[in-house]
């Protein structure tokens, strides 16, 4: 199977005042054909810089310390600026997380994502605003010719969600990259896009990467899942492989601390105790040590071994699976 | 909004009263006769009296006040202490020739500034980036009076491209255009640099912002990035710089209006310093300031009209 | 510490202060160091120093007396007799530079410490005296910033006449807001700040708080305030020379030796450029510097420019 997407070995780090911060620590990751994978994690494990990597837009103090992110076998992270421009928003759509901060305040709905579809020369003027006002019946947005004409202020915060992802599907996209795409929405309007997002899967053949902190998204959604913690991915395997046979104790965690699985009624929900480590200074051993149930010493000096559960499919970091 | 602009007005109505009064104040105050330091040592008690009375200098200063403040909401600024004349005919002569000069310079150098700001951006970080960066600098530093007596010897005096002083013939709109090019250089120079810095300064602060990140994701090149989705935003604050910065133009008028002989306001206030005419100093400077603080005014309430949010806001 | 050190408490003090003053020399030769690294600063730093130096010992590098008049040699073009030839009057204009050099940094100098005094003062007054005085000066600080400065300084010279005091009155009243603002702003964050209650309620006396936390905090802010206002009141020193409205000739100052190479602009350039050449290198230097010192000390604001 071919993959829209291969991330090998991808370290990141900040330059910042009070130090260098790892912030990606050997990434591996593979976004198949076809197929939605999720990354699941809490805020600080490295989700959005992953995701600023995919499109090249890191931060001006982002360094790249080794690695490739290899689209259709060439690496983004060295690629031209001219094909870098064809890449982004042509050949990979992006979703981001705060829709109140997505669009340009100044400038309407419709001049923006007009815009936004310059790649497609065939489309005249008229036609690109057809596909908006297309779109935006798709994404469940209400009279949407009059809307072209308004400011982002003057929708809700659910309904600009709704058309940044109109946008990145207008592109038709080879790889859509969505941060956190629901999490601004109500319930029944996630469900529509998940629904949508679905669609999109099926009738384009188009691969979906989806960064998110909400397990229901994943379940509804994802044909693979990435879990990551504190800078790397812990756990990778199929949707069943993660949530039937969790082996990480995060991942085990991660799942327990979701409302929805819960199955006694409690006063307060579960929570994962202590903190993510500093990230300037990553302990020796494994990152999740600090938190974890089942640490031993051995956990806290050397860095656990990769545990290959299923023929490379599902594997996870752990000194407990390993034994 | 319309809170909002009254409070704006009234500040600034209340800005001029305060700086009227203080002027005022202090034209009363001055030490010794003015009408003796006016006429010299060698006035007769009836010359002194004579002026005394033209200046309304003879009655207790609230009386004066008041009536100066009256009679100027009438539109009447005086008399000028030598030729009779009304000051506020004076001044409305002089003021078009002012106000040209001043949009001139300002218009040449957002024509020139905000681009190079914006190339800044582009290219930031660069050689282009630093060069632009040092000239701008370099142009805020020089004194607009010697870049203008440096063009007038350059290119009026050595050269004899352009003409050295007036304001060009009456009616005719190229000869006047060809006495505007240089003092117009000279005052609008500095605002070059003003503005590139201003743009690049307030237009990196808008890039950092996450919607400039969605119109580069989606492709967009870095030059329609900046021209078109941050430029506009970028704009909002340069707005009441350029407005504040009116009274930096106002001040490089008064020179270059001298240095290249031109009537205009800056030109009549500097003669009526030099012969104590202090109806049209009290005249000329009312009217500059009027004219600034309204300046300044409008811009913070277009400020308001042109940021969506903020107009919203305030609606 | 006050109360069991009594007996000896001069020598830790003397201790503390020497080490103060240490560190205080170290960070001043670092933030000089750092600006000479900039290649722009260096140059600030070069035509500064220069400036300065030729301010300090005029009276030793001037070849002529300033003010000679030789009538039989006017307006001569520059030979290594006069490096700048002679002026109208045929006094030698390069020793009229140089003493103008020392006119330009006295004026600018002592209207910037008048100034920064002034500012201070009642920077200090608004912050922390009643709430009616504080909207007053606000005012009053608005009313002198929306006056064009030109014209509130022909205003002040109609009024008292010009000359060397009335030109530093103007200087200080224009440049007095700026600082009055900035000690205002601090005082006012300062005044709610945790450790500034603390001290209160430890019963510290308004002049220790202002002494020991408030002044200490702003010597940066007030540093590059000053440099960056260095160029703006040579400026205005010069162009009101020229106006004829400040220094008084026959006085030397670039302004006036710029005013004579305005009055014979069609028969010499050379006093045109010995008046203005120093004017340029002096308001450049000094820009540079200040740039280059904000940088220096504000680390903060130069990433913010180029991020």
């Amino acid at each position: 199977m071919n993959n829209a997407l291969e991330i090998n070995n991808l370290s990141i780090h900040y330059q910042t005042d009070s130090g260098e911060v790892r912030a990606l620590r050997n990434v591996n990751l593979k976004v198949p054909d076809g197929k939605v994978v999720g990354i699941v994690g809490e805020s600080g494990c490295g989700k959005s810089t992953l995701m600023s990597a995919i499109i090249n837009l890191l931060s001006e103090n982002a360094i790249v310390k080794n690695g490739k992110i290899l689209f259709e076998n060439t690496d983004i992270l060295t690629m031209s600026k001219h094909r870098l421009r064809k890449l982004r928003g042509y050949d990979i759509a992006t979703v981001f997380q705060d829709p109140m901060t997505t669009f340009n305040p100044v400038m309407t709905i419709g001049q923006q994502l007009t815009d936004f579809q310059h790649r497609f020369k065939e489309r005249n003027r008229q036609q690109k605003r057809q596909k908006i006002i297309e779109m935006f019946e798709l994404v469940g947005i209400p009279d949407p010719a009059q809307r072209l004409n308004q400011f982002p202020h003057e929708f809700s915060g659910g309904m600009r969600q709704r058309m940044a992802i109109a946008a990145a599907l207008l592109m038709n996209p080879r790889l859509l990259v969505a941060d956190e795409p629901t999490t601004a929405l109500d319930v029944t309007m996630e469900a529509q896009i998940l629904h949508l997002l679905r669609k999109m899967k099926n009738d384009f053949n188009g691969s979906i990467l989806i960064i998110t902190h909400h397990l229901g998204v994943v379940a509804e959604l994802c044909d693979y899942i990435t879990v990551m913690y504190a800078g790397e991915v812990v756990e990778q395997g199929t949707v069943e492989d993660i949530f039937y046979r969790p082996s990480h104790p995060y991942t085990k965690a991660l799942l327990e601390c979701d409302p929805a699985v819960l199955k006694r009624k409690t006063r307060y929900l579960p929570t994962i105790k202590g903190r993510i480590p500093d990230l300037r200074t990553p302990p020796p051993g494994c990152v999740f040590a600090n938190r974890c149930s089942k640490v031993s010493a051995q956990c806290t000096q050397t860095a656990p071994p990769v545990v290959d559960l299923s023929d490379g499919n599902h594997w996870c970091i752990c000194h407990e699976v390993s034994k | 909004m319309l809170n909002y602009a009254f409070k704006r007005v009234m500040l600034g109505i209340l800005i001029l009263l305060f700086t009227m009064m203080v002027m005022y104040v202090a034209v009363y105050l001055i030490p010794g006769d003015p009408a003796a330091v006016a006429l010299g040592p060698r006035a007769t008690p009836e010359m002194k009296a004579d002026l005394l009375a033209r200046m309304g200098l003879d009655q207790p200063i609230y009386i004066q006040f008041s009536s100066f403040i009256v009679n100027i909401l009438h539109g009447d600024l005086g008399l000028d202490v030598w030729s009779n004349r009304e000051v506020s005919a004076i001044i409305s002569e002089t003021m078009p020739n002012t106000m040209i000069l001043a949009f001139a310079s300002i218009g040449w150098a957002l024509a020139l500034g905000i681009p190079l700001g914006c190339f800044s951006v582009i290219y930031r970080n660069s050689f282009v980036d630093r060069i632009i960066g040092i000239l701008s600098v370099s142009f805020i530093a020089i004194p607009s009076f010697v870049v203008a007596i440096f063009v007038l010897l350059i290119f009026a005096v050595q050269l004899r491209w352009l003409p050295a002083i007036g304001a060009g013939e009456e009616g005719d709109i190229l000869s006047q255009a060809r006495a505007l090019i240089l003092p117009a250089f000279a005052i609008g120079l500095g605002w070059v640099g003003y503005l590139a810095r201003m743009v690049r300064a307030s237009m990196l602060e808008v890039m950092g912002e996450q919607h400039i990140r969605t119109a580069r994701a989606f492709g967009l090149s870095e030059t329609r990035v900046v021209f078109r989705y941050a430029l506009a935003i970028s704009l909002i604050p340069v707005i009441s710089l350029i407005a504040v910065g009116m009274g930096g133009i106002i001040s490089g008028s008064v020179f270059a209006e001298i240095i290249f002989a031109r009537p205009g306001i800056g030109n009549l206030t500097y003669n009526a310093v030099t012969s104590r005419n202090y109806p049209v100093v009290m005249g000329a400077v009312m009217v500059t300031t009027v004219f600034y603080v309204s300046i300044t005014v409008m811009a913070d309430l277009l400020m308001a009209y042109t940021d969506p949010r903020v107009r919203d806001v305030l609606k | 510490m006050s109360l069991n050190s009594t007996s000896h408490a001069r020598s830790p003090l003397r201790n503390n202060l020497l080490v103060n003053i240490k560190a205080h020399l170290a960070s001043i030769w670092n933030t000089v160091l750092q600006i000479s690294r900039d290649p722009i600063g260096a140059l600030g730093l070069f035509l500064v120093t220069t400036i300065i130096f030729i301010a300090f010992f005029a009276d030793f590098l001037m070849p002529y007396d300033p003010n000679q008049i030789n009538v039989l040699n006017r307006l001569a073009d520059p030979t290594w007799e006069h490096w700048l030839g002679t002026d109208n009057l045929g006094r030698d204009s390069f020793s009229r530079v140089l003493i103008g050099t020392r006119v330009a940094m006295q004026v600018a100098i002592v209207s910037i410490g008048l100034a920064m005094v002034g500012g201070i003062v009642l920077g200090l007054i608004s912050g922390y005296g009643p709430k009616w005085l504080d909207s007053l000066l606000v005012l009053i600080f608005d009313s002198m910033s929306s006056l064009p400065m030109i014209m509130f300084a022909m205003a002040v010279i109609t009024v008292l006449g010009p000359g060397t005091y009335t030109l530093i009155i103007v200087i200080v009243s224009v440049s007095i807001p700026g600082y009055a603002r900035m000690i205002r702003a601090q005082t006012l964050s300062l005044k709610n700040s945790e450790f500034i209650l603390a001290e209160r309620s430890l019963n510290a006396s308004s002049g220790r708080i202002i002494f020991n936390h408030l002044l200490p905090n702003v010597v940066g802010s007030l540093v590059i305030l000053a440099s960056m206002d260095m160029p703006v009141v040579i400026m205005l020193e010069a162009g009101l020379s020229f106006l004829g409205l400040g220094i008084k000739p026959p006085d030397a100052s670039w302004g006036t030796i710029l005013n004579d190479g305005y009055s014979f602009i069609r028969d010499s350039p050379v006093l045109i450029i010995a008046g203005g050449g120093p004017l340029i290198l002096a308001t450049l230097g000094f820009t540079f510097l200040g740039e280059s010192l904000r940088d220096a000390l504000d680390p903060k604001l130069k990433k913010r420019g180029s991020k």
